[in-house]
């Protein structure tokens, strides 16, 4: 059946789709004026935060789509929303093309959450005996669970730890076997909330490459957050940036570099602590001693020009011009919302 | 179902054949536990004789009666279901609605099978036989009406939980151990008669934390009446078990509005 909304693609080709999905929280003032504190007792004053407001939202099959966001921006809501732990206020979430909450014990059966720093490994048992468990909730078939077990103890390699109990891992070793378990029941949709959260690099860089192989051989959808946007820009073919609620930007990682235009940073060591002077098109940051950090947009200036300016004012020893990373770029955007 | 228990109770019994003496530690501090909480009430009984007009024999009847209903609701509370507080309040729920299975079978399933259950089944079984060889009565009604209580009194140990626990879906936080307190109370309240308990008292241990129903009451009707009296626990159990399953759901609605936004690892999984 053909899509009215989006031309060109069947309804059965979206995954996740959420309608002007409005949801706000109360929360709970204290009172800084402790003598009268008391009237807590009687009257408390509640602020209301905005997590969504009127999102929409739309995931096809086989996407790997990066959710960007500050902190409180609306991203852990959206995700509960989409495991169905969660209820809209207003608007629709249809996933799989089911309702997450109403239909939720036939929904969860075709999708994987994973949250950062959450375990769904029995703790003290063997990473093992998770995986039996899983089967026999999931009700997953020996010949199925034979062959899922096979390709994941190879893709996550599990073998060296297989046997060991699950509070005795370190935590790149546990996110890797929670990730493995989620992936057991072979599901539609894959939920990742902080994947990385507090994994070190080598354990951050192995995460990011088994998620992205994922994509890559399964086809499997993907919809993943983190505070750590270079991590998501490794990721995601497709970026969606919300901040206060809001959907602020749908598209790929180029059209959001696009966004703040080509902005270069350079880096200039200098043989004196005093920053050199440049055209006011050019943003200084800041000095560490000799070192002078600068931002400019690759377009309206000419390096070689900059470098002679710089160059008749004080002895260049050492230069570097490279893109901006995303985070800085998201910092620029981030602070163009908060003022609009 | 089946299949699911099956994998629960291996789970339960890993650490005892895996552990080494880590298991054994563990049942020995649920024994020591379970122990406690019945001296009081054997001392009392040994030491005066009788206490109003329950006699030694009563008292053991009572005590037995309490520990196998206790331990029957341990078969499917192990873990911190029984402690549904603390599920709630430490944010760990999800890991249960994310589940394919019905709230209450993903609750049943995760508890059943744990360490407690032998401990306390084993002690409460043993103290029933003993009390049951003073003061059992030969009618197979008897027999039956006696099952049905103890059965109603594990449910109502669940029921007594759960209700008090529906609390930490509107505070998670304060509310986080109210079914340690609650769980204390019962286990504590229950093995002892109401005799000489002042009018308020015993309308709250028979209404909104029912320790009296979970022994007194029950141990009571069991000794000295006849016919439908015996059934009159179990029909408060029934009533008191639907109120709690509305209640319940209320507060689950509310979770499904308001979640919890806090969470813990402390004590998730055993």
């Amino acid at each position: 059946m053909e899509n009215t909304v989006f031309p060109g693609i069947r309804a059965s080709d979206i995954a996740v789709r959420l309608d002007g999905v409005c949801k706000q929280y109360k929360q709970r003032q204290g009172r800084d004026d402790t003598p009268r504190s008391w009237r807590n007792l009687f009257s408390r004053q509640y602020k209301t935060i905005t997590a969504l407001d009127n999102l929409d939202l739309t995931i096809h099959r086989g996407e790997t789509v990066a959710y960007a966001g500050p902190n409180g921006a609306g991203k852990s809501t959206t995700i509960k929303l989409i495991a169905g732990l969660l209820t809209p206020d207003s608007g629709t979430v249809t996933s799989l093309g089911m309702n997450p909450f109403s239909d939720r014990v036939r929904y969860v059966r075709n999708i994987a959450v994973v949250f950062g720093q959450r375990t769904e490994l029995w703790w003290d048992h063997p990473v093992s005996s998770s995986f039996r468990w899983k089967k026999s909730i999931w009700k997953i078939d020996d010949e199925i669970y034979s062959r899922q077990i096979g390709i994941l103890r190879e893709r996550f390699n599990l073998a060296p730890i297989w046997n060991s109990l699950a509070r005795d891992l370190s935590l790149g070793q546990r996110m890797r076997a929670d990730l493995a378990l989620a992936l057991l029941p072979d599901p539609q949709l894959l939920l990742l909330d902080e994947p990385t959260l507090g994994l070190d690099v080598e354990a951050r860089m192995a995460m990011l490459r088994y998620i992205r192989d994922l994509n890559a051989n399964t086809g499997l959808t993907i919809l993943i957050t983190s505070h750590n946007t270079s991590d998501l820009e490794e990721l995601g073919q497709r970026v969606v940036l919300v901040a206060q609620g809001t959907k602020r930007f749908d598209g790929s990682f180029r059209q959001l570099r696009a966004q703040v235009g080509d902005v270069r940073d350079m880096c200039v060591v200098t043989d004196s602590s005093r920053h050199p002077q440049v055209p006011d098109t050019i943003a200084y940051d800041r000095s560490e001693g000799r070192a002078h950090y600068y931002h400019f947009m690759a377009d309206e200036h000419n390096i070689m020009d900059i470098i002679d300016m710089i160059g008749r004012q004080c002895r260049i020893l050492d230069i570097s011009i490279e893109r901006t990373s995303i985070d800085n770029i998201l910092t620029q955007l981030y602070r163009r919302y908060n003022s609009a | 179902m089946l299949d699911m228990l099956k994998t629960s109770m291996r789970l339960g019994l890993e650490p005892i054949i895996d552990g080494g003496g880590r298991g054994l530690v563990w049942m020995f501090g649920e024994l020591v536990l379970a122990v406690s909480a019945i001296v009081p009430s054997l001392a009392m009984a040994f030491a005066l004789g009788r206490v109003g007009d329950w006699t030694r024999q009563d008292l053991l009847f009572l005590v037995g009666f309490v520990l196998t209903a206790r331990g029957l609701a341990q078969v499917v509370g192990g873990g911190n279901i029984l402690m549904i507080s603390r599920k709630i309040g430490r944010g760990q729920l999800d890991h249960n609605l994310l589940q394919p299975l019905p709230l209450w079978k993903s609750l049943v399933v995760e508890g059943f099978g744990s360490l407690d259950l032998i401990v306390s089944q084993l002690l409460g079984v043993g103290c029933l036989c003993w009390g049951l060889s003073y003061v059992a009565r030969p009618e197979p009604a008897w027999w039956f009406a006696l099952i049905v209580n103890i059965v109603c009194a594990a449910g109502l140990v669940i029921a007594t939980q759960y209700l008090w626990g529906t609390l930490t879906f509107y505070a998670p936080q304060s509310a986080e151990e109210i079914n340690t307190i609650t769980d204390g109370a019962i286990s504590q309240l229950s093995v002892l008669p109401l005799n000489g308990a002042i009018p308020f008292v015993r309308a709250v241990l028979t209404s909104i934390l029912p320790a009296a129903m979970i022994g007194a009451v029950p141990a009571s009707y069991m000794l000295h009446a006849y016919g439908w009296r015996l059934y009159t626990m179990p029909l408060f159990a029934l009533a008191f078990g639907i109120i709690t399953i509305v209640i319940f759901r209320q507060g689950l609605r509310h979770y499904g509005k308001y979640s919890v936004s806090r969470y813990s690892s402390f004590g998730h999984r055993r």
